[in-house]
């Protein structure tokens, strides 16, 4: 091995003495065996989570039915890179726990058992640098492709979309930790538009080979942290985020050592690693268009369907209007059951508390009655008004909502429980509107009794639409 | 002891020894930088050293040591008040610290033009740096990793709608009420803070604060939080203290060059000064790592809430207001009356809160020195408006009487002197002059509720609200 000086390279405190050593070429390098066998097994599991989706015939099925002259976000879910699920265990443990792992631990064993396979047949081999090229690139881009869905809501503020008057008037106990968890974005859009710019920077980072080992660490960081939200708000993303966040540790894992030997250890360092030339002219072409394809379709193209989505029909929100100029907190003035005034009380079953009607068509409710909370989390990106949950998942409290269409010439609204475990509930009711601020329902109510309410509008200022300096007092009703 | 031995073939390079010189930049920038640090890490507060001295080291509880790590941070040399506090002004000091580093650094560099690398002090300044960083975010870690910095909600806070909690409520509340999360975040912060104490991970534990804290800042400034020009001084101090790595990291991993390790450190080769050097660290280590741990996992009980002052035995709970009688009329229920109350929480402490459909001020401070008197400890009701007005009591359990006064500063000329009988375990009367000076009698009937927020998982387990009324 021979030293020479080569002024420039680095140096952390002056003074500085550069000496350039020559390496062995890394795809002439010798592993270490249990390196060797290692990277088989990390080799494989990671193979089942970025490319052995291409073997699946129900990706190309969903692929094809994507209709190319109306495409939506959903479509973006359709092009990435999924990965395996052999079982699915639909118990709590299942959902949250640590059983929601197995389809993780299923793979890990087969990666074992292949990985042991493969080193009898190919025992003569000294190292994989090719191999852990490219499977490098596989986990920078599926990470790239299945997060970008997730950037690019938040950047349009619509992952977490701001709050229905009908959530916002649910008392604190009401909600379940996951609710809670997931709505701190909701009224702070700036926060989730910084979160989104982050995860972009991941992405970015992920794109380019000199910046891999960056968005990384960056994925490991941020996104490990959402993965441990997870589990504790039983979020039920943790899967995901977990994989994004092992495959970040997977990129850093080539660098790690190196940085550590350079900060911790304090010793001169070569990274030395093997990336492949591309020195092929097709291979160049291939290289760039794969590359170009990506950055269309997951940067460009996603952005702008994101950006659509949040302008046109934010897709957690229902789309459908609401009556026109009823958004509000209404009180219920009189209640009439078969033909009987009940009083106010906050202990009634039957009598509604509060009525609050959305920009949407929703109309929610509160009695004093228990109720089954639902808890698709108000997750996808469901098509139709009356499944889009978002205002309605993780919450108890007696509070019902109901997706309506209204006749306007009729003055009739048709209501639906957007409850799924309430799907049966649907109503009529007429309606009139003696005046700008109140509303006049009448009909029969889910147990078929007969009922007239009296709505008031209720005009209040609240603690949350403000930031502090702007005001201190809040009127009451 | 220093042992003369042939230098391994590895440290080749620290042989050869070259004289080392900075530029005059390098010089001016360091100058100013030591004179900015000097400003931000050392306390220039007469009333930091007075607390100092009059340490009662036998009584000393985890909130005076923690305090003395995490309180001080950037000199006032302007007072910034009222609305500022919140802006882009409540940074003022810490340009006004800029600018007296850059004065000072001038007048320095016509002085001093001798001098030719400031080695030495570099490192020591650093060394001060790291220690005030890491005493100060391990301390602020302790209080998630036990957790009490962000307490689960109180009963008060469980029967108050959403829309009535400002936003830094609302954000401290999602953590506290989950503690596992509060412990990883307590864990990753004391970790970054032991990192720092030593030299060698000395640039994970600066890398892992500025990220931490860069993140707190950011979080307290969309959040109306209050602690954002402090959180940014300790990051800006992490900053300073990655910087001398970030050229070798860069060129390591994005450049993918060589890099050569060469860190300066003054050697510590006589007897005093080995023994000084450990006798600092241990004694350091002790106090705020060790002891204040003790103090901390010895009293457990959170700080934010008056826990010291138990209420009435057996009260805590929520109440419906089955009868409300002003000056001997009975007054139906009504969410419009602005007299006639609508429900009670009683908490574990000596807090009363009463729905009543009146405006009262939000109070918006959020600070971490709690007051040590149940009607100073304010955290329950801070950065809550709306219609849930909070009495502190004081029980004469002789002559059953509640005195109670309104927990709100804004309010505390609402008083009320009101003697109470339990019939049973789930019945108040209470019988007095209510705020206005009007004869009021008020029956409570406890109810017992479930919420979906405690029953965590179980509650979807099920399915189903357990909440019954």
């Amino acid at each position: 091995m021979s030293f020479e000086l080569d002024p420039g390279v680095s140096y952390l405190d002056k003074p500085s003495h550069f000496v350039k050593k020559e390496h062995v070429k890394p795809d002439k390098a010798a592993w270490e065996k249990w390196q060797m066998f290692l990277f088989r097994v990390a080799f494989l599991f990671f193979s089942f989570f970025t490319v052995s989706f291409l073997f699946d015939i129900n990706y190309y099925k969903s692929l094809f039915s994507i209709d190319l002259s109306n495409l939506h976000i959903r479509d973006l879910s359709k092009i990435s890179p999924r990965g395996v699920n052999f079982v699915t265990i639909d118990t709590p443990e299942g959902r949250f726990g640590l059983a929601s792992y197995v389809n993780w631990a299923i793979v890990l064993f087969i990666s074992i058992v292949g990985a042991s396979l493969w080193s009898i047949i190919d025992a003569r081999r000294k190292n994989y640098s090719l191999l852990s090229y490219f499977i490098q690139v596989a986990v920078r881009y599926t990470i790239i492709m299945q997060i970008t869905g997730l950037t690019f809501s938040k950047i349009f503020p619509s992952q977490m979309p701001p709050l229905s008057l009908g959530q916002l008037h649910n008392e604190l106990g009401d909600f379940t930790a996951q609710k809670l968890y997931w709505t701190q974005l909701s009224f702070v859009p700036s926060y989730e538009i910084t979160l989104g710019f982050a995860e972009l920077a991941i992405m970015t980072l992920l794109f380019f080979r000199r910046t891999a080992v960056l968005g990384g660490a960056l994925a490991l960081a941020m996104v490990g942290n959402i993965a441990i939200a997870n589990h504790v708000y039983d979020g039920e993303v943790h899967l995901l985020a977990a994989f994004h966040a092992i495959g970040g540790a997977f990129i850093l894992m080539f660098y790690f050592p190196k940085i550590w030997s350079l900060l911790v250890k304090r010793q001169d360092v070569e990274l030395n690693l093997y990336h492949y030339p591309f020195r092929k002219k097709r291979e160049k072409w291939l290289r760039y268009i794969l590359k170009f394809g990506v950055f269309a379709v997951f940067f460009a193209l996603s952005a702008w369907l994101h950006f659509d989505n949040y302008k046109n029909d934010s897709y957690k929100v229902p789309a459908r209007a609401g009556l026109e100029g009823t958004r509000g907190f209404y009180n219920v003035k009189e209640f009439w059951l078969n033909g009987k005034l009940l009083p106010y009380s906050p202990m009634d079953s039957v009598r509604w508390q509060y009525a609050i009607f959305e920009d949407w068509s929703t109309l929610s409710y509160k009695i004093n009655k228990q109720l089954w909370v639902h808890n698709e989390a108000g997750r996808g990106k469901q098509f139709h008004d009356v499944d889009r949950t978002f205002e309605s998942a993780g919450q108890g409290g007696g509070k019902v909502y109901y997706y309506y269409e209204a006749d306007t010439l009729n003055h009739t609204m048709k209501l639906k429980n957007k409850n799924k475990l309430y799907i049966a509930d649907s109503l009529l009711f007429y309606y009139h509107q003696p005046s700008q601020n109140q509303i006049i329902l009448e009909g029969l109510n889910e147990t078929k009794d007969s009922i007239k309410v009296v709505l008031f509008k209720s005009e209040r200022n609240y603690p949350i639409f403000y930031s502090w300096p702007d005001k201190q007092f809040f009127s009451v009703e | 002891m220093k042992t003369l031995s042939i230098p391994e073939a590895k440290s080749n390079k620290k042989e050869i020894k070259e004289p080392v010189i900075w530029t005059s930049l390098e010089k001016f920038s360091f100058r100013a930088l030591f004179i900015y640090l000097i400003q931000l890490l050392i306390p220039f507060n007469s009333q930091f050293y007075k607390r100092l001295f009059n340490f009662d080291w036998a009584n000393m509880t985890w909130q005076k040591l923690g305090g003395l790590a995490t309180n001080f941070g950037a000199p006032e040399y302007i007072e910034v008040s009222g609305i500022d506090i919140w802006g882009i002004k409540s940074y003022i000091n810490l340009g006004i610290a800029l600018l007296i580093a850059i004065v000072i650094a001038g007048i320095w560099s016509l002085a001093d033009r001798k001098t030719k690398h400031y080695q030495d002090l570099y490192y020591w300044i650093l060394v001060i740096a790291r220690y005030r960083i890491a005493f100060g975010i391990i301390a602020w870690g302790y209080k998630k990793l036990i957790p009490m910095q962000m307490e689960p909600p109180s009963i008060g806070i469980l029967n108050t709608p959403y829309i009535d909690l400002g936003h830094q409520k609302l954000y401290w509340q999602a953590v506290g009420i989950v503690p596992g999360y509060e412990i990883f975040l307590g864990f990753a912060e004391v970790l970054a803070g032991i990192f720092l104490l030593f030299r060698r991970t000395t640039a994970l534990g600066a890398a892992l604060v500025l990220a931490i804290l860069g993140n707190i800042v950011i979080a307290n400034h969309v959040y109306d939080g209050m602690v954002h020009v402090h959180s940014f001084n300790f990051a800006l101090v992490a900053f300073f203290i990655l910087w001398k790595y970030l050229p070798a990291i860069y060129k390591l991993i994005i450049l993918k060059k060589d890099v050569i390790s060469n860190h300066y450190a003054p050697s510590f080769n006589k007897q005093w000064q080995k023994i000084g050097r450990t006798g600092l660290k241990v004694a350091s280590w002790s106090i705020f790592v060790f002891f204040l741990f003790y103090l901390q996992s010895t009293d457990p009980v959170g700080y934010r809430y008056p826990h010291d002052y138990p209420g009435l035995a057996n009260s805590a709970g929520y109440y419906k207001v089955e009868e409300f009688w002003k000056n001997g009329q009975l007054i139906p229920y009504s969410p419009l009356d602005s007299v006639r109350w609508q429900d009670v929480v009683f908490e574990k402490w000596t807090t009363m809160s009463i729905k009543i459909n009146r405006e009262q001020q939000v109070d918006i401070e959020n600070t971490g020195d709690e007051g040590t008197t149940a009607l100073e400890k304010r955290f329950e009701f801070r950065g809550i408006g709306g219609q849930r007005h909070p009495f502190n009591y004081e029980a004469d359990t002789v002559n059953k009487v509640l005195h109670l006064v309104h927990k709100n500063v804004a309010h505390r000329d609402q008083e009320m002197i009101l003697k109470y009988n339990r019939p049973d375990a789930e019945t108040f009367i209470l019988e007095g002059l209510n705020e206005f000076k009007d004869s009021i009698r008020v029956v409570l009937k406890q109810v017992k509720k479930n919420y979906v927020i405690e029953s965590g998982i179980a509650s979807l387990r099920a399915n189903k609200t357990n909440k019954t009324r």
